[in-house]
């Protein structure tokens, strides 16, 4: 038995907003596997408002499906696994049920390290309220003096986030922030004083001690912008990630149970996901992207060339925070994306009652497609914080377009329970638009969550479940960057079977379409891009021959052209759309 | 076993609710005091608005030094001009004052900085429904029981108000008419069917009444929330959408009783939905206990919340095992529900909910 740590049997939970996903893991014949999952409502909120029965209820529908006992009568997590099979041996938790940490962000007007300081937050979940910046002039200052303690008081933050200055700079400026801060603190009574996380100019923490540590919690850690050309985020990242889980992961209804129940501190969803996603690009060598478009949050986690980005939106799940999406992307661009055409009081009411029930599903296909149309605008918004960061990577030759990317794993309700595979695949190509040839693979069974935290417990268990058990490989997408007028040729290929039949197809620019190739099958693909397209391998018309695997959609020819453009006639844009569905099979 | 969300449509229950200030301040009834919805249960300051005077800047010294030129101190209140530092005079001829730029209260000093607070407001926690005060939270408010109908809403706005309820639709599918809306419903509680609009909002502003329950209202209102002249109700969801029979039947059956509703609507974090609270007490009648709350099974009652059956309510009759294709072409599990009207229907679990 691969196990040196006595844990052979393993439940993981998942507490979102919205659902709540256990999975049971199992040594079967001396390897991990994925054995049963169960899912219900999150139980957040009142009536109910304790997180742990959510858990039971999912836990219980995996009893059912097992007929292994797990709880006892009182409800209580059998532990360890028993001689008769019942019970598991360690139970592990992540969850982002939690609300955000509410965040003021106070630097110096125009600063780089202000945005270095946003990279930092984007990381976990929280939300930055507002911003306190020096302006200058002696009258443009005392004036903003009220108005920056009246932005204290307004928002109540958990957290103000100071930065400033590179290391060895003038501290004087540093300094006039946190007296700004410091008099706002003195306003505020016990309960409401927010915590004050310094990451400017490292010679300034004395003097920003004195002046605020006697009126607010102080956490100093490292710079975020040591110096003009460095930027290091990793300090204040897991500071504010320690602090999202002291001071709101830890006030979750039932919180102090589900802690109780795990040997190991319960995770932040996020980090669960992106430890899966860097353990995908390490294991294999591979530059990897991860979307996880969660009821309240999406999260994005990344690794090219080596260099690992994540990026949580707490504020744009489709579900909880679809009125937010609408807002920031705006009706139109949600609309783009459907094949038919919707009157904006429809769109209007269908995004207030999903706001009002998220856990609802659609049961027509007009209100499915709306809604993975809004999935669409908020990965959309959430992947475009990560691209920023990916610029000037080898990976990354092609400016304002995605890196070449070797796998692309999608979760989430809106993915995992798309009706048709194909539909998980065009929202994944819409958005991520990858170059040059990528591996598409859904998170059926929403597993990457669970495995991420199992892996800090039980490595072994979380490898070799994702090894044998993990993602449903949707097949692979070729997506040559080059532009030539509409019907063109841009690539031409042969591919051939592992039953010895061969195909050849010419595809031309625009066009977007699906070869056959099944799970469990093999082929052998080569392509010709002509001399105006490159498919990744950093030249153009430059061509290649590759041994691929099936995958449920199949090997996916998408020559739409990068960046994707729609028609300028809504009539058009709408045929266009229909016929990118057709092409997937949907 | 699924655990589906759940809606209260109780024609007689034991209705609760804690009445807490959002700050501290004074209590004043005591436990087992009868109240009335506008008996004031509670009393606190509300703090103004906070002003800063640069005293160290007006009189042109030091932050450090600032504190020898003080006339006032952190907690002492201030009349609006009154001197609350000053340097000169004497010897010195130029003489400098810093005064308050408002009447209030000195909450910080700091930075060569004085902090004040305008005047603060008082603020009067009232019942808001008839009933006992069965708990005393000394400072933070009390706990107010009665027995009576009550009825969730899913969105609200406007705060709280009594009224009479005043039955303005003979259908649930009927919408609320404007020119229904006449002199005769001042100071009542609107009952609609399934839609008010925007016209019919003015005319209930122009009549005085004092809320307005309903099925659906076209979502670009909801950004009109905080104009609402009085509290306003949803009870199915946003667009037309008629108002599920249970609860008209219920809001019919008490119509002419005073109510009290609360349009307070938040969706996550504490979750609040909007509410009608119909006292009862002293009817002689006795609720029977609560067993909403469990995993769904055939009988129950339940309602839709999910187009294309938004609204409808049925009993469940059968939960099959496997899961079954729907219109949208996901397959999913749930249960077939002989609706209202509708006949037999297979509904996602995830769009139903217990109600009653």
């Amino acid at each position: 038995m691969a196990n040196d740590l006595g844990i052979e049997s393993i439940l993981a939970a998942d507490c979102g907003s919205t659902m709540t996903k256990v999975i049971l893991i199992d040594a079967i014949d001396s390897q991990y596997r994925f054995v049963a999952q169960g899912e219900a409502l999150s139980t957040i909120e009142p009536p109910r408002a304790d997180v742990l029965l959510g858990v039971r209820h999912a836990i219980g529908q995996i009893e059912k499906a097992t007929g292994r006992l797990l709880l006892d009568e009182q409800g209580q997590l059998i532990t360890p696994e028993q001689a008769n099979g019942d019970g598991v041996d360690a139970f592990v938790a992540t969850t982002s049920a939690a609300t955000p940490l509410r965040l003021i962000l106070a630097g110096l007007t125009g600063d780089v390290s202000i945005e270095s300081a946003r990279r930092a937050i984007s990381s976990t979940y929280a939300l930055v309220e507002d911003t306190i910046s020096l302006d200058d002039g002696a009258q443009k200052e005392r004036r903003s003096a009220e108005s920056r303690i009246r932005i204290l008081q307004r928002h109540q933050p958990d957290i103000v986030f100071i930065v400033g200055g590179t290391d060895g700079g003038a501290t004087a400026p540093v300094a006039d922030i946190a007296e700004a801060v410091a008099l706002a603190c003195s306003t505020m009574d016990g309960a409401t004083r927010p915590q004050i996380v310094f990451a400017g100019n490292k010679e300034a923490r004395p003097l920003v001690a004195e002046i605020l540590g006697s009126k607010a919690e102080l956490h100093i850690v490292h710079n975020v912008r040591p110096a003009l050309d460095v930027e290091d985020l990793t300090a204040a990242q897991e500071e504010l990630d320690g602090l999202y889980q002291e001071r709101k992961m830890a006030r979750i209804p039932g919180f102090g149970g589900l802690s109780a129940w795990s040997p190991v501190p319960v995770l932040p969803t996020a980090r669960a996901f992106g430890y899966l996603i860097r353990y995908l690009a390490r294991q294999y060598g591979l530059n990897v992207v991860g979307v996880d478009i969660g009821g309240a949050t999406v999260a994005v986690a990344g690794v090219v060339d080596g260099h690992f980005t994540s990026v949580s939106r707490s504020d744009l799940g489709p579900s909880h925070n679809v009125a937010r999406v609408s807002t920031e992307a705006g009706l139109e661009n949600i609309l783009r994306w459907l094949p038919f055409d919707m009157e904006v009081t429809e769109a209007r009411d269908i995004i207030a009652n999903k706001q009002l029930r998220p856990a609802t599903v659609p049961q027509t296909r007009r209100e499915l497609l709306f809604e993975q149309a809004i999935a669409r605008e908020a990965l959309r918004l959430t992947l475009a914080k990560v691209q920023q960061r990916w610029l000037g990577r080898p990976s990354a030759p092609y400016p304002g377009l995605s890196p070449f990317l070797d796998l692309i794993v999608g979760g989430g309700g809106v993915l995992a329970q798309a009706p048709h595979y194909g539909q998980a695949a065009l929202i994944l190509l819409d958005v991520l638009q990858p170059v040059g040839v990528s591996n598409l693979a859904l998170d059926v069974t929403s597993m990457s969550v669970p495995l991420g935290v199992t892996a800090t417990i039980q490595p072994l268990a979380a490898a070799q479940v994702m090894e044998r058990d993990g993602f449903l490989s949707l097949g692979t997408v070729v997506a040559p960057v080059g532009t030539a007028r509409e019907g063109e040729i841009a690539l031409q290929l042969g591919i051939t079977y592992d039953d010895g039949r061969s195909l050849e197809v010419e595809v031309p620019y625009g066009s977007l379409e699906v070869l056959p190739l099944s799970t469990g099958h093999k082929a052998t693909l080569e392509l010709r891009p002509t001399r105006r397209f490159d498919i990744g391998l950093g030249a153009k018309g430059k061509g290649a021959t590759t041994e691929l695997e099936g995958g449920a959609v199949g090997v996916i020819i998408d020559a739409r052209g990068r960046p994707l453009s729609f028609p300028a006639i809504r009539e058009d844009q709408q045929a266009r759309v229909q016929e990118w569905l057709w092409g997937v099979g949907s | 076993m699924y655990y589906p969300s759940v809606t209260q449509a109780t024609p007689l229950t034991v209705i609760k609710r804690e009445r807490l200030l959002p700050v501290r301040g004074e209590v004043l009834v005591g436990m087992g005091a009868r109240v009335e919805p506008i008996d004031v249960v509670a009393r606190t300051s509300l703090g103004g608005e906070l002003h800063v005077a640069d005293a160290g800047k007006v009189l042109a010294v030091k932050s450090g030094d600032l504190d020898k030129y003080l006339l006032k101190a952190v907690g002492d209140t201030v009349k609006e001009g009154e001197a609350i530092a000053a340097r000169g005079g004497g010897l010195i001829p130029l003489r400098r004052v810093c005064r308050s730029p408002v009447a209030g209260r000195i909450v910080a000093m700091g930075s060569g900085r004085v902090v004040l607070e305008s005047r603060a407001e008082t603020f009067e926690l009232h019942a808001h429904f008839k009933g006992t005060v069965v708990s005393v939270m000394p400072s933070l408010g009390v706990v107010i029981e009665t027995v009576g109908a009550l009825v969730q809403g899913i969105w609200g706005a406007g705060g709280e108000a009594q009224g009479v309820l005043k039955m303005l639709a003979e259908d649930p599918k009927e919408k609320l008419a404007t020119e229904a809306i006449d002199v005769g419903c001042h100071g009542s509680i609107l009952v609609g069917g399934s839609l008010v609009d925007e016209e019919a909002l003015e005319r209930a502003q122009q009549m005085r009444v004092r809320g307005i329950v309903v099925g659906g209202m076209g979502a670009e209102l909801r950004e009109r929330a905080p104009d609402f002249p009085c509290p306003v109700i949803v009870t199915e969801g946003m667009g037309q959408v008629p108002m599920a029979s249970a609860i008209f039947e219920l809001l019919r059956s008490n119509a002419g009783r005073e109510a009290s509703i609360s349009g307070m609507t938040r969706l996550r974090w504490g979750a609040v939905r909007p509410e009608i609270i119909i006292p009862l007490q002293g009817r002689g009648a006795t609720p029977s206990p609560q067993q909403l709350g469990g995993a769904l099974e055939v009988g129950a009652q339940v309602r839709v919340i999910r187009q294309p059956h938004l609204g409808s309510v049925g009993q469940v009759v059968s939960l099959p095992f496997q899961p079954r294709t729907v219109d949208s072409g996901a397959r999913l599990l749930g249960a077939e529900v002989e609706l209202e009207g509708k006949g037999r229907v297979f509904i996602p679990y995830a769009n139903l909910e217990l109600i009653g």
